[in-house]
This record gives structure tokens, C-alpha cells and sequence, in this order.
């Protein structure tokens, strides 16, 4: 009887791991991508977040040796440049999750994206990275790659507002937006002080009755003026738009 | 006490010609309304000064350089250039550091075509396109340059090419500007047919005209973070092969082909080992992907050759990132960097004619061994090469080595890992553009290196370019003392 009770309760044990191990893989062209941020991306109807990193915010700047820089915009257009050089499909590997946002471990010809990231320097590891991207970070960081060349603020830390001395002053909105940050005067460059939302560059705008949030990287974003009136806003980072509950067009409400 | 008049009477010059370029990509912004012509105009306005100053207080009467002194106006001229080139990426939006500045102007007037900038689909046209102008005149000046200066300083072989109507040492000068304008003409040529045939395949005009420019000079940037990748278009990818081909060949010949003179086209050693250089590894990259990565014949084609022409000539576009075809094409990738194009073009590396130089000495030797008692002279295009030639390439080989060591181990010791250290070293001496690796590869970057990184890749950059000697020469005390 012992033996029998034994038997069920590790069928049983065995039963919940194949489910909590098992794995969907999503393969997919690099035309069919759009890449939100340096740590996200969005294939058709599905968000996907890359597992183990954390990329500067869109409007993050860090600064290297007093000077500013848009690391987080770097980091997005890197993921772009990755992505959209394979001619291969791109394999992410996704384990379920109770989230609406699907976490998954992309490789594109055998090469980890992720990593490319923090070897690059463009990215943070998060509490579950694995060992390997751990590894790869202190590498970036001994060799002052990207972000570890000068000071930052961790972009988790930077989605509670925490900011960089200074950092107010230089807008990447003008680099968006065609202004110069700065006045060419008789004599010299002054800077002009940026608005506290400058950094702010995800645009959420309603459509279709849905609240929608676009990147920069989005062909649509330079034609799009959010009306406060409407309820329409500025966002500094997706993942901020997603808490207050903004969605990407065509994003499938829950991912199952 | 060598006379540096002639040398900064030169540098105005040409710096007045860089201020009047920098007019283009401002008048392009100022049509479209966007504020980046104010930076373009003002850069203008200070390089125009410091030429027209220069050139004004260095005037000497004399229209002639000694060898000293073209020595330290190949270097200084470079250096110099780079400075004001740099101002419109200092002064734009982009709000860049004079490290990354400097750095993209040494890139594109090299024609090496490393970016530290990201985002380029976003850019204004005017950057986008004083990129292309800066490579476009960089990949003429290297021409001119080969053409009337580099022979007489006798530079790692170089002598080999001197042209028997021009033995004048003092008629540098006027050597060059005369050939400046047959070189011009033929450069616009091929400019013009790219532009229309980019055109048509399906760029805006700006892509096209940006394309053009880069790949005639063997440069690399693009108007896009994609670079050719961006497009998709084998079309495109096609007729941009043909122009780095055309691009790798030495200008001279075409010169000659428009006066009625096509055997020595046809007929010119060095072309034949060039195409042959190309084709034999295009064939194996393509036989790898087919056989291996599982690529359809054509596709495989598509993407061997594209990026195996853009790799041997210095362009540095990519249409995939073959870092991951693959451990093969890596390596083909790496030491077909360092071949080149040939002497007397817009390509960069070692050159085809130094490895014909080796490979005939070394023939040449191996019958000796087997008869010792023959006579066996090595050849190149039908000439004998002499043993001051041996000699010259032998040490330009071992200095490049060197450099080429030290620049790795360099890069090396700041915490890069080896394959980004050895590539980055290797692809700033070549002039290619992109490294190996995921932090330079093709679908990389070099923003993310640190200033220090940057700083001794542009030393190799110009090092590379101006063909390695011409720059040490300026160390020795002697070159100094006369």
C-alpha cells in the first residue's frame, strides 16, 4: 500500500514538472518582426521580451566621461540591426508563464540575441538570467563596453524616475523631433534645458477605442501627436505604458 | 629644417575644397527645412577660414615638393582634413563626443566605413549625406594619391607603379592636379551610372545617390542600420557588386580605356589575379553555404558573392551577418580583409600586387633551389621585378605585421576579447569596416567600444591607409634633421 501511495504521489510530482518544463518554440522571418525597445520585440500579434535582459529605457541617456548619450535608443536600434541582418528564422523559446507578456530566449542562427546584447554592453542582466549572460556582463563591464563606459542608471531604477544628474538637459526628443538640443549663437553653443519629459518617448495615442503605445522605431511614431484631451499621453518606457494598461496594435489581449 | 610652406599651402587648398563640399549636404537640409544646415554652414564658414588662412600665409611662389616633404603632407594632410571634416558631426543633434566624432570622419575619409552612429534610418539627409561626399573624396584623394605621390616616396613596393611620364621628383604637384582631372571625370562616370542604376532598382534618390558615392569608393556607409541587408533586393545587391568591383580596379586603366587603350585592362596581371581572387572564393563561400548551411544554389550565390566582393574590396557592406554561416566563411571573412583591391583604386588592404610580388620572388626561389645554377627572375605584368621591390614589400609585410600585432594586443589589453581585438585591428589597417565577432561584426557597432579603443583604431585606420611607412617615416629623428 505504501509502495502504491509512493507511485502516485511521484506519477503525480512527474506530471507537474513535464508542464512546468515544457516549452513552446515561436520561429519566425525577421520581416515579421518590429522592435519595440532594446529588450523587446513584437511579432504579429504577440509581445515577446527578451529572457534574462534589461535595456535601457528608450529615453534613457547614460554618460560617458561628462558626456551624454542615448543608450537606450542605441540599444534599440541595436536589436533592430541584430534581427534584421538574419536570413535565417528567428527561434524564440518560451516557457508558459502567467503573464500577458511572453518571455522567451531568442536565438537567431544559433546565436543567443540576449547575450549579443550584454556582450555589447547594451543591456543589464536581470535575477534570472542565467550564469553565462552573468558572465558575459562582468566581461562588458571590465572592458567598459556601452553602458559600463561611464555612469548609468539601472533601467528598473529609471522606470521609477531615478535619472542622472543633469540628464534633463539633454532631450533625445530633439533628436526625434528635428530640434537642436542646443543654440548656435554668435560665439558658441549654449544648451537649452529640456522639459522633465523630454525622455518621455513612448507616444500612447487611442485607436479604434483601444489605448495603443508606439517607439520610435515604429514607422507610424513621427506622424503621431498624443492629445492630452483625448486622454492620449507620453510614456517613459513600454513597460510603464503596459502597467497603466496601454497595449501595442494588433496585440492579442492575453497570451495563452 | 624642413619648410613646411608648401606642405599647409596644400592643406588650405584642399580645405577650402572640403568647405565648399560641406555646402551640399547644407543646401540639401535647408530644401527639406530641417535646422542641420545651420551646422553644415557653420563648419563650412571655420573650414573655409583656416584654409583660406593657410593657404594665403604659406604662399612660397614654388609649385614643387620635395620627397620630405610629401612624406609629412601625406601624413599631416590626412590628420588635418579629419579635424575639419569632423565639425558636422560635432556640431549636429546627434550631440556626439570629439572622440566618436573624429573617429567617423577618420572612417569616412579613409573609406573604411566603421560607424559609431546608430539610428541612420532616422538621420537627416544632410549627415547621411556628408557621410557619402567625405568617402567619395577620401576614395579620390587615395587614387590621386597613388597615382602621383606614393611612387616617388617609394613606399612597400609602390615604386613599382611609377609612371615613366612623370619621373620628375619636383612635378608632384602638377603630376596630381593633372591627373586629378581625368580621375574626377572617370569617378563621376561610374558615380553617375550608379545613381541611376540604384535609381531605378528601387531607391529614393538620396539612398541612391549615398550608395553610389560609398561604393565607388570602396567605402561602406550606409543610409541605413541594415546596411544593404535593409533592402532586400538581390537587384540592388547585384548592381552595388558590380560597382565594388569596379571600384577595386586601378583607375589608371580605365584612364587608359577612354584614350583607346583596352588591352591593358584586359591584359594587366594584377586585374586578372584580382577577379580570379574573387571569383575562386566566391565559389567556395557559395559551395560552403549550399552544402553546409543548407542554402538554395541561388541564394547562396546571392549572399556569397555580395559580401565576399564588399569584404576583399574594403567596402564593408553587408547583406547578412556571415558571422553566423558558419566557421568557415569566418575565416575566409578575416584573412581575405587583409588582401585588398588593386593598386592605383579606390579599395584598400594590402594590395593584390604585393601578394603577385611575394608569390614571384617565392617561385622564382623554389626553382632556384630545384636548379641552382638557373637564372630565374620574377615577374610582374611581364616586367622584371627588381630586388628593391622585394625587398620594399618584404618589410611593408613585416610592418603591417607588427602593427597589426600591437593594435590587437592593444585593444586586447583594454578588455575587448581577441576575435573583436584581432578583427578591429584588422579591419581599421584594411580599411574594410566591419569586424567579427557580436560587438563589431556585420551586425554590429564600434559605438559601444571605449574612447580608448576608438582612438587606436583610428590610428590604425590612417596608419592602414596611408600605407603604413609614410607614417612611421615621421618618427625617425633623421627625416626631421633632413
Amino acid at each position: 500500500m505504501g509502495k502504491l501511495f509512493a507511485f502516485w504521489i511521484m506519477a503525480a510530482l512527474a506530471f507537474i514538472g513535464v508542464r512546468t518544463v515544457s516549452a513552446e518554440t515561436i520561429s519566425f522571418d525577421h520581416h515579421a518582426v518590429t522592435v519595440i525597445d532594446g529588450d523587446s520585440i513584437q511579432v504579429s500579434g504577440r509581445v515577446i521580451q527578451l529572457q534574462g535582459i534589461d535595456a535601457p529605457e528608450l529615453g534613457q541617456a547614460c554618460n560617458n566621461d561628462g558626456h551624454y548619450w542615448l543608450c537606450g535608443l542605441s540599444a534599440a536600434y541595436e536589436l533592430r540591426r541584430l534581427v534584421g541582418f538574419q536570413i535565417s528564422p528567428i527561434e524564440c523559446v518560451r516557457m508558459p508563464q502567467d503573464r500577458d507578456i511572453t518571455q522567451a530566449l531568442c536565438m537567431a542562427n544559433g546565436g543567443d540575441i540576449g547575450l549579443v546584447l550584454i556582450s555589447s554592453g547594451l543591456a543589464v542582466t536581470t535575477a534570472d538570467s542565467p550564469l553565462h549572460y552573468r558572465v558575459a556582463e562582468r566581461r562588458a563591464r571590465e572592458a567598459a563596453l556601452g553602458i559600463w563606459g561611464g555612469a548609468f542608471i539601472l533601467p528598473a531604477d529609471w522606470r521609477q524616475d531615478k535619472r542622472l544628474p543633469g540628464e534633463h538637459a539633454f532631450g533625445p526628443s530633439a533628436h526625434l523631433h528635428g530640434e537642436l538640443p542646443w543654440k548656435i549663437e554668435a560665439g558658441g553653443l549654449t544648451f537649452e534645458p529640456r522639459s522633465e519629459h523630454a525622455a518621455c518617448l513612448v507616444k500612447g495615442v487611442i485607436e479604434d477605442g483601444r489605448r495603443v503605445y508606439y517607439g520610435p522605431l515604429d514607422h507610424e511614431y513621427e506622424t503621431l501627436q498624443p492629445d492630452t484631451g483625448r486622454g492620449e499621453r507620453l510614456f517613459c518606457g513600454d513597460d510603464l505604458a503596459r502597467m497603466a494598461g496601454w497595449r501595442r496594435k494588433g496585440e492579442e489581449t492575453r497570451i495563452n | 629644417m624642413l619648410d613646411l610652406r608648401p606642405i599647409f599651402l596644400t592643406i588650405g587648398m584642399l580645405l577650402t575644397i572640403l568647405a565648399i563640399s560641406m555646402l551640399i549636404p547644407a543646401a540639401v537640409d535647408f530644401a527639406v527645412d530641417n535646422p542641420d544646415w545651420r551646422v553644415f554652414a557653420k563648419a563650412a564658414g571655420i573650414t573655409l577660414f583656416a584654409g583660406v588662412a593657410m593657404a594665403l600665409s604659406c604662399r612660397t611662389g614654388r609649385n614643387s615638393l620635395s620627397v620630405r616633404q610629401a612624406f609629412a603632407l601625406t601624413a599631416m594632410l590626412w590628420i588635418v582634413l579629419t579635424l575639419f571634416a569632423s565639425l558636422p558631426f560635432l556640431f549636429c543633434e546627434l550631440g556626439l563626443s570629439f572622440t566618436d566624432a573624429y573617429f567617423e570622419a577618420m572612417s569616412g575619409i579613409t573609406t573604411t566605413g566603421s560607424t559609431v552612429l546608430t539610428g541612420l534610418d532616422g538621420l537627416p539627409p544632410g549627415l547621411l549625406l556628408w557621410r557619402g561626399i567625405l568617402q567619395w573624396l577620401g576614395g579620390l584623394g587615395i587614387v590621386v594619391m597613388a597615382l602621383s605621390i606614393l611612387p616617388m616616396l617609394r613606399v612597400g613596393g609602390m615604386q613599382m607603379f611609377r609612371v615613366e611620364a612623370f619621373e620628375t621628383e619636383g612635378k608632384m604637384l602638377p603630376r596630381a592636379a593633372q591627373l586629378s582631372a581625368g580621375i574626377v571625370l572617370i569617378l563621376f562616370f561610374f558615380t553617375g551610372m550608379l545613381i541611376l542604376g540604384l535609381w531605378l532598382a528601387g531607391m529614393t534618390g538620396l539612398e541612391a545617390v549615398v550608395h553610389a558615392l560609398t561604393t565607388i569608393a570602396t567605402g561602406g556607409y550606409s543610409t541605413s542600420d541594415g546596411s544593404i541587408g535593409h533592402f532586400d533586393s538581390a537587384l540592388i545587391e547585384g548592381i552595388i557588386t558590380v560597382g565594388m568591383v569596379v571600384g577595386g580596379i586601378p583607375f589608371l586603366l580605365f584612364l587608359k580605356l577612354v584614350r583607346g587603350d583596352g588591352r591593358s585592362l584586359l591584359r594587366d596581371e594584377q586585374v586578372q589575379w584580382y577577379l580570379g581572387i574573387l571569383a575562386s572564393v566566391t565559389v567556395a563561400v557559395t559551395a560552403w553555404l549550399w552544402f553546409s548551411q543548407g542554402m538554395t544554389p541561388l541564394h547562396a550565390f546571392r549572399y556569397a558573392s555580395f559580401n565576399v566582393v564588399s569584404i576583399m574590396t574594403g567596402t564593408g557592406y553587408a547583406s547578412a551577418d556571415y558571422g553566423q554561416w558558419g566557421v568557415f566563411p569566418v575565416g575566409v571573412m578575416f584573412f581575405l580583409m587583409f588582401v585588398g583591391g588593386c593598386y592605383g583604386s579606390t579599395a584598400c588592404g594590402i594590395k593584390v600586387f604585393r601578394f603577385q610580388v611575394l608569390y614571384a620572388s617565392a617561385r622564382s626561389q623554389i626553382r632556384h633551389l630545384v636548379q641552382p645554377h638557373g637564372v630565374f627572375i620574377p615577374t610582374f605584368n611581364r616586367r622584371p621585378i627588381s630586388d628593391e621591390v622585394v625587398t620594399s614589400v618584404l618589410s611593408y609585410f613585416f610592418i603591417f605585421g607588427a602593427v597589426f600585432a600591437v593594435l590587437s594586443l592593444g585593444l586586447n589589453l583594454q578588455g575587448l576579447d581577441i576575435v573583436t581585438a584581432m578583427s578591429g585591428a584588422g579591419t581599421a589597417m584594411a580599411n574594410v569596416g566591419p569586424g567579427l565577432g557580436p560587438i563589431i561584426g556585420p551586425a554590429g557597432n564600434f559605438q559601444s567600444l571605449p574612447d580608448a579603443a576608438k582612438w587606436l583604431l583610428v590610428a590604425g585606420m590612417l596608419i592602414g591607409r596611408l600605407e603604413v611607412f609614410t607614417i612611421f617615416v615621421l618618427f625617425s629623428r633623421r627625416f626631421w634633421r633632413g
